[in-house]
């Protein structure tokens, strides 16, 4: 059974995005990381690089697939989770929570309020 | 309606650079295709850990690496490549693909059955094809193996991991070549239209600066701006 956050926003490639105070958290969503299977690797372009939303700042390996990170939002990279890339399958385990991949000081913050509701993902991936 | 290409080139440096110039060509493709005697690593892949690259320079394997995930796998001529390239929209999974490959083979009379643990395609139990994915930019690519007459006395001597696997060709009640199995392939996989490669430029920089470049082929050094 997936399951959906509702606060944080979705993309169309999977990822979501929650806002703490003035930085975006990201990571993928728990329909990506079921439909790719035990993931085995994960690479992140280094903090303080810039993002664009929409253009890969990474990539996620599972048994078999090789996947995009896609940014949901422009900005800096503050921050990448070393213990997701430590132990990737923490992605698998709590994609919403342990497994956020990223924190972005975002450039304009209201480019989230382009990005799917948690009722619009659902609709979205049936 | 998917288009249809059968590259005629077995160099495999040109024909993963070919593939991948093909994902962001913006067409939805079937591709077939086949190299001379290689191993194919996948992304994340350690050249060390999967292939014994003393036997590999000794017997003239070139090691080029994939943008798709799984593990090192060997070609040569007697093996044929297969990619879709289509738009990711629908999220096809590995499954997906594998059933459309065996539905193909059971028109030439192979029966066979879907290893779901791998995603792997056997018959009698070994198996005949294996495959991965990479999703890019809004594409997935998905393609993977069909041993038909390969040499498999090699693969356990280059690949430091390698299952039980078998060739399609002994298994056919009527004999082909590996051509005439191409164009069975291409016929069957559904209906299709020519693709014409146009004149560029595109595939021979990706085969120059990252398909040639042992720090992408040996370390996997990500090249960018390509």
């Amino acid at each position: 059974m997936i399951t959906f956050d509702k606060n944080v926003r979705y993309t169309k490639s999977n990822e979501w995005a929650r806002k703490i105070d003035d930085v975006i958290r990201v990571g993928i969503d728990d329909y990506s990381q079921s439909s790719l299977g035990d993931i085995v690797h994960i690479e992140v372009i280094a903090p303080l690089s810039n993002v664009t939303a929409g253009k890969s700042f990474g990539s996620i390996e599972a048994t078999k697939s090789v996947c995009d990170i896609i940014a949901p939002i422009s900005g800096i990279i503050l921050r990448v989770n070393d213990e997701v890339i430590k132990s990737p399958q923490l992605i698998n385990s709590d994609p919403f929570g342990q497994g956020w991949i990223a924190e972005i000081k975002p450039s304009d913050v209201s480019e989230l309020d382009g990005l799917m509701t948690s009722e619009e993902y659902e609709n979205f991936i049936r | 309606m998917m288009y249809y290409f059968e590259s005629k080139c077995t160099n495999p440096e040109y024909n993963l650079a070919l593939e991948e110039y093909l994902c962001g060509f913006g067409r939805e493709m079937f591709m077939l295709w086949r190299n001379k005697p290689s191993v194919i690593i996948g992304r994340f892949g350690v050249v060390n850990d999967e292939v014994d690259t003393k036997f590999a320079e000794a017997e003239g394997i070139r090691i080029v690496r994939r943008n798709s995930g799984g593990g090192a796998v060997y070609h040569d001529l007697g093996n044929v490549n297969y990619s879709f390239i289509l738009r990711d929209s629908k999220k096809f999974t590995l499954e997906h693909f594998a059933r459309i490959i065996m539905r193909t083979l059971e028109a030439i009379g192979i029966n066979s059955r879907l290893d779901f643990r791998h995603n792997d395609i056997l018959a009698d139990g070994l198996k005949i094809s294996g495959s991965a994915q990479y999703h890019h930019e809004g594409i997935i690519l998905h393609h993977g193996t069909l041993l038909f007459d390969s040499d498999l006395n090699i693969i356990p001597r280059v690949l430091k991991r390698s299952g039980n696997v078998a060739n399609i060709r002994p298994l056919l009640k009527n004999d082909m070549n590996v051509e005439k199995f191409m164009r069975t392939l291409a016929d069957n996989i559904g209906e299709t239209k020519n693709f014409q490669l146009p004149k560029n430029e595109d595939v021979e920089k990706l085969l120059r600066l990252k398909y040639s470049n042992p720090k992408w082929n040996m370390e996997g050094v990500k090249i960018d701006n390509l």
